[in-house]
């Protein structure tokens, strides 16, 4: 029992239900500089500080996936986005083992930044209305702060999805 | 450690495949996704109500406290600008009624069921221009419908749920609707070009008789006065009754005597104030599409082949949704004014930015137009 609810997939799916609901009520109409905060994104990035990339990429995947059935957008269009979002922010681990908090931040930041371009970019594939990003030097810049500062708090609710425990360095001697 | 790996490569290569195919099944209209997505949206919906019940009186206090001057000034603004209005709306609700009654009379009725929704929840990302609506499929909406508020053309229902609805609004760039402009015809001698005021003796008198013109200054979107583009029929009756002895004229102040009418001495001459009939003289001249261009940018309207036969297109000229089998809307629905008109360079025609009749950012209410275009209806 306690193995299957270990499951990442158990842990994620009401968490992103919880946090998709925010984004819809809470966040609605707080829109600082006219941007629409993406709270799911945040912790798809903060997913991939935590589980590195290919758990980032899972991660953000599955909330994205999910975001696209929540606001009827064509499924996967978030899903590929949020989806790199983890990916690239998880490259921290790859850049440094024990990664600083300053490092975290910035490719957390550059995680966030990625998944919300590659919003319009998907949409630009997938709709009728053709490039949609000319705000995105506003954006852009507001969504990687967000997340940033977001991600003190959700790192270590995207270790606990993933059920990742915290890295902790022992002595060779102990 | 190493940055490319088997295994990463492999979790990019099947993000990108997955993603792919959902977007693949989902675009190609799968039923099973179209259940999955009701389902989930029915899970979601508790955890979004409990979201509101915490996130509302915070967002309300932040909102009141932050807000406050700004609604005090708009308020005040908002106060003028009823005020200039009220008399421009008299105007058009004497037009409207001439119009339903034309309606009527031709056998057509632009009278549609609508159904009152409240917006419960704006667009989620930064790149759509939707809003959510709370009634569904249980309220008899379906997709295609559109929506309208009391300033005009909303947007058109997308996605339909039992118990709500999602809208997508004019703004967005995957809006387009067939749409007509609507104006007063300035091209002299061509169908209803502005008549002149004619008396019953058929002379143009070519001036205001005194007490009979308009004296309120209403006017049409474009800023010209209503009094300039109606047809104005003046009728006098005169009656002369034979006097005997003395000679009296009576006649009521402000009233002019016609041109060539002879008075004979010893008659009694009583003129009867005269009436005024004002029959507004709009035409289409032009129709085209009406794009959304995303937030912060107006609507355009493309495809417009300005024809100097019916005078050029101005600021100000009213933009109407054209109807037919074809269209997104019911036809005559106001969408709003030209704003700005771009020329731009060979067979392209002009651009005409609109500003919307409806005030996008801020609504409230909405109603759904209970019509369901046939372009919108499945196979």
């Amino acid at each position: 029992m306690e193995a299957l609810l270990r499951r990442p997939i158990l842990r994620t799916v009401p968490v992103g239900l919880m946090l998709i609901a925010l984004q819809r009520s809470a966040f609605e109409n707080v829109h600082p500089f006219g941007v629409v905060l993406q709270i799911v994104l945040a912790l798809c990035a903060a997913g991939g500080i935590a589980g590195g990339p290919e758990r980032g990429a899972w991660l953000g995947f599955v909330l994205g996936v999910m975001f696209d059935l929540g606001n009827g957008f064509p499924l996967g269009q978030h899903g590929l986005a949020y989806g790199l979002a983890g990916f690239v922010a998880g490259c921290v681990n790859v850049v440094a083992v024990d990664p600083h908090w300053w490092l975290q931040l910035i490719f957390v930041s550059v995680g966030g930044a990625v998944g919300e371009f590659s919003v319009p970019v998907v949409q630009t594939f997938v709709t009728d209305g053709g490039w949609q990003g000319q705000r995105l030097y506003r954006i852009l810049p507001v969504i990687a702060v967000t997340c940033a500062l977001a991600s003190f708090a959700f790192t270590p609710l995207g270790r606990w999805c993933l059920a990742i425990r915290k890295k902790t360095w022992k002595p060779r001697n102990e | 450690m190493a940055v490319y790996t088997v295994n990463r490569r492999r979790a990019i290569i099947l993000l990108i495949l997955s993603s792919v195919l959902l977007l693949t099944l989902d675009l190609r209209g799968n039923p099973l996704i179209d259940r999955t997505r009701s389902a989930f949206a029915n899970v979601l919906s508790p955890f979004e109500t409990a979201g509101r019940v915490i996130a509302n009186p915070i967002r309300d206090v932040w909102h009141g406290a932050t807000d406050y001057d700004d609604l005090a000034k708009e308020n005040e603004r908002l106060r003028d600008q009823i005020a200039q209005q009220r008399g421009a709306e008299l105007t058009a609700r004497a037009v409207i009624g001439d119009y339903q009654e034309l309606l009527a009379q031709d056998g057509l009725t632009s009278n549609y069921l609508t159904v009152t929704a409240r917006v419960v929840g704006g667009a989620p990302g930064n790149f759509e221009q939707t809003v959510e609506i709370d009634r569904g499929a249980q309220d008899g909406l379906q997709v295609g419908m559109a929506v309208i508020n009391q300033g005009g053309l909303v947007g058109k229902v997308t996605k339909v749920y039992d118990d709500r609805s999602v809208v997508r609004l004019v703004t967005d760039t995957d809006y387009t609707i067939e749409c007509k402009v609507a104006a007063v015809n300035r091209a002299p001698g061509v169908g209803g070009a502005p008549a002149e005021e004619t008396s019953t003796d058929g002379a143009a008198t070519g001036g205001t008789v005194p007490g009979d013109s308009t004296t309120t200054e209403a006017t049409t979107p474009s800023g010209e006065k209503v009094s300039d583009l109606s047809t104005t029929t003046t009728t006098s009756t005169t009656t002369t009754t034979p006097g005997d002895a003395t000679s009296t004229q009576t006649t009521i102040p402000g009233q002019t005597t016609i041109p060539g009418q002879t008075t004979v001495p010893g008659q009694t001459t009583t003129t009867v104030a005269p009436t005024t009939t004002t029959v507004p003289m709009l035409v289409t001249r032009e129709t085209g599409g009406c794009t959304g261009r995303g937030a912060g940018k107006l609507p355009a309207m493309e495809y417009v082949t300005e024809n100097p036969v019916f005078g050029p297109i101005a600021v100000g000229d009213v933009i109407t949704t054209t109807g037919g089998s074809t269209s997104l809307a019911p036809p005559d629905l106001i969408i709003g004014e030209v704003i700005n008109k771009v020329s731009r360079a060979g067979t392209a025609g002009p651009l005409l930015e609109i500003k919307l009749g409806a005030n996008l950012d801020q609504l409230y209410f909405v109603q759904v137009v209970l019509y369901r275009p046939t372009s919108e209806v499945p196979g």
